[in-house]
């Protein structure tokens, strides 16, 4: 990480910030910020971004947060219980925006929902310049 | 030469930015009803516009970000639901009014009833949201909207006595035959209509798509300073038309035709043409304006990707946000609810949620992070909190009256 | 989330009292007769707007579609004010005695505003032009009516 050294509030400073990409692209906001356990007396560790709908959904309300959850488990049966999440290690820059190292197609999670929409939905409709099958004509 | 283009076109679209079906009905209504002693709300809603509006404008132009989009980090994701429920259902609802709007313009020029227009104005807005360039949207409705300036012409036409008229508009007086209440009512509907939740969103994400930075800010300020008082111009002179025709009658606004009363009865068969297409042409882009508006509002709360200017398949959930959107308007107005009603409901509504709505904005322009040194100064801070406190009491006042006056009586 | 829920319940609270607001009672002479006054104005503003259209016509200064539609938006106004009006229990003798005589001019004032409709769906020009005398009158009486009882 760039920015060694500096001591940040996590809470006012990286949730709910606009997650960008390497290019810039929108991907998500924080929803949440996971974190380990570290020996007595030290600070926990930050390992991961939480994002999502299961994510913002814990934070407003806990069941309504594990019922997203299990909606998440359903429609993608091999993920990791728990929310959508990015590494903290993928921050690259931290300012007004976060931005990530990955790029947004690269991040499964954050298009998943895109591209379904765009292969089942938009495709069909007329002048979307995609094919049904999600390819672009 | 680009520049001064720019300027012009952008200052047109604000005229139609300014003026939708809100000011079409409520302006004359309360040009019939109050004369021009009602002329101070426009004026004040005009002040709040080209300072928020030049806000928000100048955040997305420096920051690069609209300012919907840091609501959620400056107010924190609950209070910032509170404020994406309340100006999307009050957005919802203008959206239906002016799609309502639209397709009582339409009846008017064919007299095919309004609601057999309601699904073809939904169609056709979508049509335009999904395939039309965003400048190109912008330009064209702008144009249109300038037909609205007819009303003008029939106001000079009419040759009021201008003293009489400057005597109300610089000292308002309550009509002795209204009740204080109802004065007051339609002073907070007509500043409601001018500062609609929609317009300064839109605006915001309307800069982005433009991709304005910061060397934009002398357009941006252009089309603000003088696109916003041309559209409180034409809004007055629908006011003052309606007072010297349908006032004298004691005629009561319910049906928009009645709007377009005052153009025709003084200018005739080609004036009448003209200003339906002004109806046409404000309430159409409002239309565009306020559906954008919802998705707007709805990806940059949840960090999506957005806008016109992006690939339809990068940016699904915004264009199945604003299909649903548009379908949830479209369904209120068949619903056959008065869209006149919906819009007297929805100015006012809009007064009420006022604070709400440009609280954000105030904070935004104001963070050193994202504004450097174009962020507010301290003047427009002393303007912008001044008005924040004059927001919160309209807002208070709002419903009580609302219930006492019994909507408007 | 209390904050919100409390905000809720103050809004619910408000929109109830609007409903209610809205359901139309008259309990006392008072109220019974401002509400009397209030549809004559009404009705009176539905017909001024149908003479503004007939002198607009008179002008050659309108289309035809638009009086099509502002004739029957003039005509849909005047009837939904006299009939939310008439379905009002008068609360004693001489409220029912407004009523009576209110009930008369909304008739006549219905008639031509009726007349009117149909001669501008169909295009009439001479029958819109003609009608101009029994909107005068219908309005004309209104008025004094609402003067009166004011």
């Amino acid at each position: 990480m760039e920015d060694r050294g500096r001591s940040l509030w996590a809470a006012l400073e990286l949730l709910d910030r606009q997650l960008l990409d390497c290019d810039g692209t929108p991907v998500a906001k924080v929803d949440d910020l996971e974190f380990e356990e570290a020996e007595a007396e030290e600070l926990p560790v930050l390992t991961n971004i939480l994002f999502g709908q299961a994510a913002l959904g814990r934070r407003f309300n806990r069941r309504l947060g594990r019922g997203v959850e299990m909606l998440r488990r359903v429609m993608v049966p091999v993920a990791e219980p728990g929310p959508a999440r990015i590494p903290w290690g993928a921050v690259k820059a931290i300012g007004p925006h976060l931005t990530l190292s990955l790029a947004r197609s690269d991040i499964s999670d954050a298009t998943r929902v895109d591209d379904w929409l765009t292969r089942h939905v938009l495709s069909h409709i007329p002048g979307s310049g995609i094919k049904p099958g999600g390819e672009s004509q | 030469m680009k520049k001064a283009l720019q300027i012009a076109l952008g200052v047109l679209t604000a005229i139609g930015g300014f003026v939708d079906i809100g000011e079409l009905v409520t302006g004359s209504e309360v040009g019939a009803r109050f004369r021009m002693n009602l002329a101070w709300a426009t004026v004040l809603s005009l002040v709040g516009i080209v300072l928020f509006a030049e806000m928000a404008g100048r955040v997305a132009a420096v920051s690069q970000r609209p300012v919907f989009d840091l609501v959620r980090e400056r107010l924190g994701p609950r209070l910032a639901m509170v404020n994406l429920l309340a100006s999307l259902l009050i957005t919802l609802a203008t959206v239906a009014a002016e799609i309502g709007g639209v397709a009582l313009a339409l009846e008017l020029a064919t007299s095919i009833n309004y609601l057999a227009w309601v699904p073809v104005v939904g169609l056709l807005v979508w049509v335009v949201v999904w395939r039309v360039n965003f400048e190109v949207m912008e330009n064209v409705f702008g144009l249109l909207g300038l037909a609205l300036v007819v009303t003008a012409v029939a106001v000079w036409q009419l040759g009021p006595d201008w003293s009489s008229v400057a005597h109300q508009v610089l000292h308002p007086a309550k009509p002795a035959n209204e009740s204080m209440a109802s004065y007051f009512y339609y002073a907070i509907a007509m500043f409601g209509a001018g500062l609609m939740p929609y317009e300064v969103f839109f605006f915001s994400s309307g800069a982005i798509e433009e991709k304005w930075t910061s060397s934009d800010l002398a357009v941006e300020r252009g089309n603000v300073l003088v696109g916003f008082p041309l559209g409180a111009g034409v809004t007055l002179s629908i006011m003052l038309g309606a007072s010297l025709v349908l006032g004298p009658q004691h005629i009561s606004v319910s049906s928009l035709y009645q709007s377009a009363l005052p153009t025709t009865v003084v200018l005739g068969k080609w004036a009448l043409i003209v200003v339906i297409i002004g109806f046409f042409a404000c309430t159409f882009g409002a239309a565009l304006e306020t559906t954008l508006s919802c998705g707007y509002s709805v990806a940059q709360y949840f960090g999506w990707q957005w806008g016109k200017m992006t690939k339809p398949k990068d940016d699904a959930r915004f264009h199945i946000t604003l299909m649903a959107c548009l379908l949830a308007a479209t369904g209120l107005v068949l619903t056959t609810f008065d869209p006149v009603k919906i819009t007297e409901f929805v100015v006012v509504f809009s007064a009420a949620a006022l604070p709400l709505t440009y609280l954000p904005v105030l904070i935004v322009a104001n963070d050193p992070g994202y504004m450097g040194d174009k962020r507010n100064s301290p003047f427009s801070n002393a303007v912008g909190f001044a008005f924040l406190a004059v927001l919160i009491v309209v807002s208070v006042a709002t419903i009580p009256l609302m219930i006492i006056t019994k909507v408007g009586g | 989330m209390r904050r919100v829920s409390r905000a809720a319940g103050v809004l619910a609270t408000a929109a109830v009292t609007l409903l209610v607001g809205c359901v139309p009672t008259a309990r006392t002479a008072g109220p019974y007769s401002a509400k009397a006054v209030r549809t004559a104005e009404a009705v009176h503003s539905a017909l001024a707007s149908d003479l503004l259209v007939v002198r607009s016509l008179r002008r050659h200064h309108t289309t035809a579609a638009y009086v099509s539609v502002a004739t029957s938006a003039a005509e849909d106004d005047g009837s939904a004010a006299a009939s939310t009006f008439l379905a009002i229990q008068p609360p004693d003798d001489q409220s029912e005695q407004l009523r009576d005589e209110l009930s008369d001019l909304l008739d006549a004032a219905e008639s031509a505003l009726g007349d009117t409709r149909i001669a501008g769906r169909r295009g009439d020009r001479g029958a819109v032009l003609a009608s101009v005398d029994a909107l005068t009158k219908a309005a004309a009486d209104l008025d004094h009516f609402a003067q009166a009882h004011s």
